[in-house]
């Protein structure tokens, strides 16, 4: 794995600021992956409905980034990083910079991408309540060893 | 809660406040307009009256004038030009430097700026010298560069391409690293990302980049002094005419093209200033020389 360039390894990242880019508009972060993938603009145009509609994205779909609040960033980098069906999602602590009602809602996205894609989650977190509210199985990283 | 009382334990609002000076931030915001504004009124001064000793009638017979049509020509487009390459070439280096740890970095950081801290006139006499090396004197042969118009463009682009680089790096390096690092857990590789993500973001910084080159590039007269020399209707850019007319005491036409400089240095300023500050770093002077 460590020798798989980043986009070989099928991982959705979301890192925890988002990291959204600023000059694309919802609909082109959620078709960004699918279009460097060469998918027919048809295809990108459904499944990135798809997602808006899964995620309550629909109505800022021509929005740029700038003067989106917290969860709408965050809904859009979940988006744009589950468009092209990676196996394994890794969150980088996505709750750490919301508040608590953002908090909530974004609790429940990923609890239904859970529930509907059956996809593996790897969410880094410092916050143990937040693991144990929502991880199948926690580990540890301490001293650079992961124990379980 | 009760209200405060007047007792020794809790002092009045009078007594806290004995010994404070708060009247002095109006002084001290006086002494900076004071300090600061000297420096302003002495630039519209000189704008001022440089106005006030041309006349209409001046800046039309300069603007009439078919060697003055010529520098304005060969400024234009050798300013153009210069831009195009600075852009070219400043890019990727600016790219490079904000993102890249490599071996020598250090000392290509530092040979990046001689252009900006040595004096024009040394770059167009290491031009010179440069070509008069045998490869470059072979390639004169087919190819005039020394006193002809390519001349003028190398110079101006010399110093130009320096401060694009500045700004183009600082521009990179303020953006952030992930969101490349994003880009390529989504599929791109390295250009991809650059193209689809880098590029679009460094817009701004590019067109700051862009107009700063091409007004550095307006103002540069030292390095074409030396390297292109000042032949009318040949190698005369602006700062040319300025120097040929004052050299032959026509005061008039010298204040009328430099008027003309100084339109076209505030429009690409002002043009600066509406794209925003973005990727605007440490090497945005633009003195004149």
């Amino acid at each position: 794995m460590t020798n798989l360039l980043p986009g070989q390894r099928g991982i959705g990242l979301v890192p925890q600021d988002g990291a959204l880019f600023d000059h694309l508009t919802v609909r082109q972060h959620l078709e960004f992956a699918l279009e460097v993938r060469g998918w027919a603009p048809e295809r990108r145009e459904s499944r990135s409905q798809e997602l808006a509609e899964w995620l309550g994205l629909t109505l800022l779909m021509d929005r740029l980034p700038a003067g989106m609040s917290g969860g709408e960033r965050q809904r859009v980098a979940l988006g744009r990083a589950l468009a092209f069906h990676p196996p394994v999602l890794c969150l980088d602590e996505p709750l750490s910079a919301l508040d608590d009602q953002t908090r909530g809602e974004i609790v429940a996205v990923l609890t239904e991408i859970r529930n509907r894609t059956g996809i593996t989650i790897l969410h880094i977190t410092h916050n143990r309540s937040e693991a144990e509210r929502l991880a199948d199985r926690i580990l540890h990283l301490r001293d650079g060893r992961l124990e379980s | 809660m009760s209200p405060p009382t007047d007792t020794p334990s809790s002092p009045s609002i009078d007594e806290s406040r004995r010994g404070l000076d708060l009247g002095s931030d109006r002084r001290f915001l006086a002494a900076l307009i004071l300090l600061g504004g000297t420096y302003v009124i002495l630039l519209l001064a000189m704008v001022v009256a440089d106005l006030f000793y041309t006349t209409p009638g001046h800046l039309w017979h300069a603007l009439g004038s078919p060697e003055i049509r010529y520098a304005i020509r060969l400024s234009l487009l050798s300013c153009t030009l210069t831009t195009l390459l600075s852009l070219w070439v400043a890019v990727p280096i600016g790219y490079l430097m904000a993102r890249f740890e490599f071996p020598g970095r250090a000392i290509l950081d530092a040979l990046l700026d001689i252009p900006i801290v040595l004096p024009p006139l040394v770059i167009g006499l290491s031009l010179l010298i440069l070509f008069q090396t045998a490869p470059l004197r072979a390639l004169e042969t087919v190819f005039p560069v020394t006193y002809a118009v390519p001349s003028v463009i190398l110079a101006q682009f010399m110093v130009a391409c320096a401060f694009a680089v500045r700004t183009l790096r600082t521009t990179f390096a303020q953006i952030n690293p992930r969101q490349e690092q994003v880009a390529m857990t989504l599929g791109c590789n390295r250009a991809q990302a650059f193209w689809r993500v880098v590029l679009p973001a460094a817009r701004p910084g590019i067109l700051t980049a862009a107009t700063l080159a091409w007004a550095r590039a307006l103002g540069e007269f030292g390095p074409i002094l030396v390297f292109s020399g000042a032949t009318r209707m040949k190698t005369e850019v602006l700062p040319t005419t300025v120097f040929l007319e004052l050299s032959v005491g026509r005061l008039e036409a010298a204040v009328a093209v430099s008027l003309l400089m100084m339109g076209s240095a505030v429009v690409a300023l002002l043009l600066v200033r509406t794209w925003g500050g973005t990727g605007l770093g440490g090497g945005t002077s633009l003195q004149h020389k």
